[in-house]
């Protein structure tokens, strides 16, 4: 579990962050952390995995503070980050020294990663391309199956073949146990995948709540299709005028996370009203 | 905590990650050994004192600063920054396995090279050379320069960890203005404690040297002063050093 409280982070003494955020996350959930540019989407994940430290407030995941970088904390974590490094060294070379570092590293799995992302086992890192590095290394971070695994950005440099299989080798990731928490500024990349909505803007948590609850209180639609139902919110997309209203019929409906995010910055507090929840 | 595990994993990171730098870089530390051989040789009478020496303290100071601060220097960059930090293994093994590399492992590379370099020099020079370039590391306690040798490649890798650009440079421009300010602080010092106006020369914690009606005049420290420095240099000021290190890996942020 993720237990953040009271959280605030400064990189200079006039620019402070969070200002006293609160966040929980359980596990087995996948998190989806969506937001602009410069929403503190990085800050916060780094601070979660132990890169970043905390000005106030403390940060605990699985009981342990990320900033001390314990060994045991480390290795229970993998943290994709949006540019990731990754050594001249062959596969097998890279394999043979890194996966040991990590107790529940399971090779075979890192093999049939590698083979649905199309990447040879016997190639060198470093005549890779950009997509297919990112891809070796997703395939390594699924593979050390740590308890909390964090990407950013991790669709970033993908094509859209890559994407896809992305998104079905995440499908089959999460596990009771585990936490996976992955950030995007293109909600539609993972619209799919995550289990649980977190909107961050200016550093804040603008709405954090379960894709369940989200089916079961709000319902997204063409705004054609609809009767008296009451719009909360609607964007003149390329498909049409879309609508975001209250889900009165108990009817579900596809979420439209780009939508649920463009009302969410547009409406916090009522979005969090219909939640049941307080910013 | 170190751990024995990961710090021979860390090992063979660091071996196999680099070898192929560190092979040329072994290559080209031959080679200018064996130019400065030759050079030395060529003008072996215009040259006094002991050249051997020098070439050796020389390349040994030289390459092994170079060498040091790339151990770390991951930790500047902030990709390879991040998968450094976040790898699992303790700061402190992170930091035992640079000071491995950088102090241990180099040193005897360096032994390696050097003898391999000057016995094929003086076997292509000719049985004229046997009596040449001899070097012995007990003599006049030339020994201690592992010591010194010690404490600069500690100040170079506490730099490659504390600064986040051109570390290096920063740590050898920083290095010079303390040994300048140490040397020219201790004369003042000298002059304060002792009024003396004509102190000629001077080492930090040893000795120093006055002018005195024409004479020179050498005084030493108490042999009490020379063991208790010689304690603060030779392990207080390395251990410190690595503790500085250690804390500023365990506080990194990227």
């Amino acid at each position: 579990m993720i237990k953040i409280e009271k959280l605030s982070f400064r990189y200079h003494k006039s620019k402070v962050l969070f200002n006293g955020l609160d966040l929980e996350l359980a596990a087995g959930s996948i998190y989806g952390l969506l937001g602009k540019n410069g929403a503190g989407k990085s800050t916060l994940m780094k601070t979660i995995t132990g890169l970043l430290f905390p000005f106030e407030g403390t940060c605990t995941v699985n009981h342990l503070q990320p900033h001390k970088r314990e060994q045991s904390f480390l290795e229970q974590l993998f943290f994709i980050p949006e540019e990731c490094y990754l050594p001249p060294l062959s596969i097998v070379h890279f394999l043979n020294i890194y996966a040991p570092f990590y107790p529940s590293f399971n090779r075979t799995e890192f093999y049939q990663y590698l083979n649905e992302f199309n990447i040879d086992a016997k190639a060198d890192l470093d005549k890779l391309s950009f997509g297919q590095k990112k891809k070796t290394f997703i395939a390594f971070g699924l593979a050390a199956n740590t308890r909390l695994l964090v990407m950013d950005e991790p669709t970033n440099g993908l094509d859209i073949p890559s994407k896809v299989q992305f998104r079905k080798i995440m499908t089959n990731a999460g596990k009771a146990d585990k936490i996976i928490l992955l950030s995007t500024h293109q909600v539609r990349d993972l619209d799919d995948l995550i289990s649980s909505v977190i909107i961050m803007d200016n550093s804040k948590i603008l709405l954090h709540t379960e894709k369940e609850q989200i089916a079961e209180r709000l319902f997204f639609c063409k705004k054609s299709e609809l009767g008296n139902e009451t719009i909360l919110y609607e964007e003149q997309t390329p498909n049409g005028l879309m609508a975001m209203c209250i889900n009165n019929n108990q009817s579900k409906s596809y979420i439209d996370l780009e939508i649920l995010f463009n009302a969410t910055l547009h409406q916090p507090t009522l979005l969090n009203t219909i939640f049941n929840k307080t910013l | 905590m170190i751990s024995a595990k990961h710090f021979i994993l860390l090992l063979k990171r660091q071996w196999f990650e680099n070898r192929k730098a560190w092979l040329i870089g072994a290559l080209a530390l031959a080679g200018i050994l064996a130019f400065l051989f030759l050079l030395t040789w060529r003008w072996r009478t215009s040259f006094n004192g002991d050249t051997t020496k020098g070439i050796f303290l020389l390349m040994l100071f030289t390459g092994g600063i170079l060498f040091m601060s790339t151990i770390l220097k991951d930790l500047g960059n902030k990709q390879k920054g991040i998968w450094l930090l976040i790898l699992p293994a303790s700061a402190l093994t992170k930091l035992v396995v640079a000071l491995f590399y950088g102090i241990v492992a180099y040193l005897v590379v360096y032994f390696g090279i050097f003898y391999v370099v000057k016995a094929l020099m003086l076997l292509a020079f000719g049985a004229e050379a046997t009596q040449w370039a001899s070097l012995d590391l007990m003599k006049n306690s030339f020994y201690q320069f592992v010591f010194v040798y010690i404490i600069f490649q500690s100040i170079v890798l506490l730099g490659s960890v504390y600064f986040n650009k051109s570390q290096f440079f920063k740590t050898i421009l920083i290095t010079m203005a303390l040994f300048f300010a140490a040397f020219n602080g201790n004369e003042l010092l000298l002059k304060l404690i002792t009024g003396e106006v004509d102190i000629n020369a001077n080492v930090p914690l040893d000795s120093f040297q006055f002018a005195y009606d024409g004479d020179n005049i050498y005084v030493q420290s108490t042999t009490m002063m020379t063991y208790i420095s010689c304690i603060l240099l030779w392990f207080v000021v390395p251990v410190t050093l690595w503790l500085i290190t250690w804390l500023r890996i365990k506080e990194k942020e990227l």
